[in-house]
């Protein structure tokens, strides 16, 4: 699933796209990076934000999966009604004091990219959440937006705390 | 001098019930009657020797405000009751109870279990992930949705 991309000093990044923004090209440094693996029984949580698609299972372990597309852009997914396996990004971020994993759904294009740290910049594409994305870089004629993974998880993090997404009924 | 952590070595005794298609866990110390019932299963919860005067939660409406009602001809009625509260919910069906051992009992990560999640743990069963109701946290939620909700219980002093 994953090739090389050209070997030169730089900043190594994972390059992908998720389900849903098929054509926006999204990345992550590798250091955040811990596998791309199939996540088996994602499990919906009720009454937590719709970012949140649900607990899975990985390694033996339960990871929260998140819905990307649904944070970048601010829409809704439809709710799960069965617990499903589906091919995911795992990465690693800090909650508060702790090491925590999340993981997404992606599609099978990944590859991994050695940028230079002097790429160009390029615009950011419009209506993604600021605090989601660092930049836009200019790679090969394609902007790929680089993603701040610790911004996603404040974001999801106050969405929680305000309990906005309740039903008030 | 500080202890060592030892391991919990202890089984948890659950209720497994339906709902919205999803399978949830009681912990069975909570539980303090399951009934069948049917028709209108609140007025059926209410009229039980015993049971009178408690409020009865859809408990699929609240996990999934755009579930349809059940509309089966029967639906479980479960009385939860601790020291501090009781209230009953509806379930759409109820399995024998289990006991977990502690390799199949994961807490939820912190980004799900801030902001009051419902939710103190999930139980790996065989067929995928089982959450288990707080029934603590789930009677502070009933409290913000409805005063009533839940009969609460003085403390003797």
């Amino acid at each position: 699933m994953l090739s090389e991309g050209t070997s030169h000093a730089g900043i190594g990044l994972l390059k992908f796209s998720v389900p849903g923004l098929q054509d926006l090209a999204l990345s992550v440094t590798l250091q955040e990076v811990l596998e791309i693996a199939g996540i088996s029984y994602l499990t919906p949580i009720p009454l937590t934000p719709p970012s949140l698609l649900g607990a899975g299972e990985w390694r033996g372990g339960i990871i929260t999966v998140v819905d990307l597309p649904g944070i970048l852009v601010g829409s809704v997914p439809p709710r799960l009604s069965a617990p499903i396996n589906m091919n995911c990004l795992v990465a690693q971020v800090v909650i508060g004091t702790q090491r925590d994993v999340i993981a997404w759904p992606i599609l099978p294009d990944a590859v991994v990219l050695n940028v230079p740290a002097q790429a160009t910049r390029a615009d950011l594409p419009p209506a993604l959440l600021p605090q989601g994305v660092y930049a836009a870089l200019s790679l090969e004629g394609q902007t790929c937006v680089l993603l701040n993974l610790q911004g996603i998880v404040a974001y999801v993090t106050v969405q929680a705390l305000g309990a906005d997404f309740r039903n008030d009924g | 001098m500080t202890m060592p952590d030892y391991p919990d070595t202890r089984s948890f005794h659950y209720l497994p019930v339906e709902l919205t298609g999803q399978v949830f866990a009681i912990p069975m110390a909570d539980v303090a009657a399951i009934h069948r019932l049917g028709g209108d299963g609140a007025d059926d919860l209410a009229g039980r020797g015993g049971q009178a005067g408690i409020p009865v939660v859809d408990l699929g409406r609240l996990f999934s405000p755009d579930s349809q009602p059940s509309d089966t001809n029967s639906v479980y009625g479960v009385v939860i009751s601790t020291p501090a509260f009781t209230y009953a919910v509806l379930v759409d069906s109820v399995r024998p109870s289990r006991k977990a051992e502690p390799a199949k009992q994961f807490a939820l990560s912190p980004l799900i279990a801030q902001g009051g999640c419902l939710f103190s743990k999930v139980l790996r069963e065989p067929d995928g992930l089982m959450p288990v109701i707080d029934t603590q946290r789930l009677a502070a939620e009933l409290r913000r949705v409805g005063p009533g909700l839940v009969v609460e219980r003085a403390h003797a002093i």
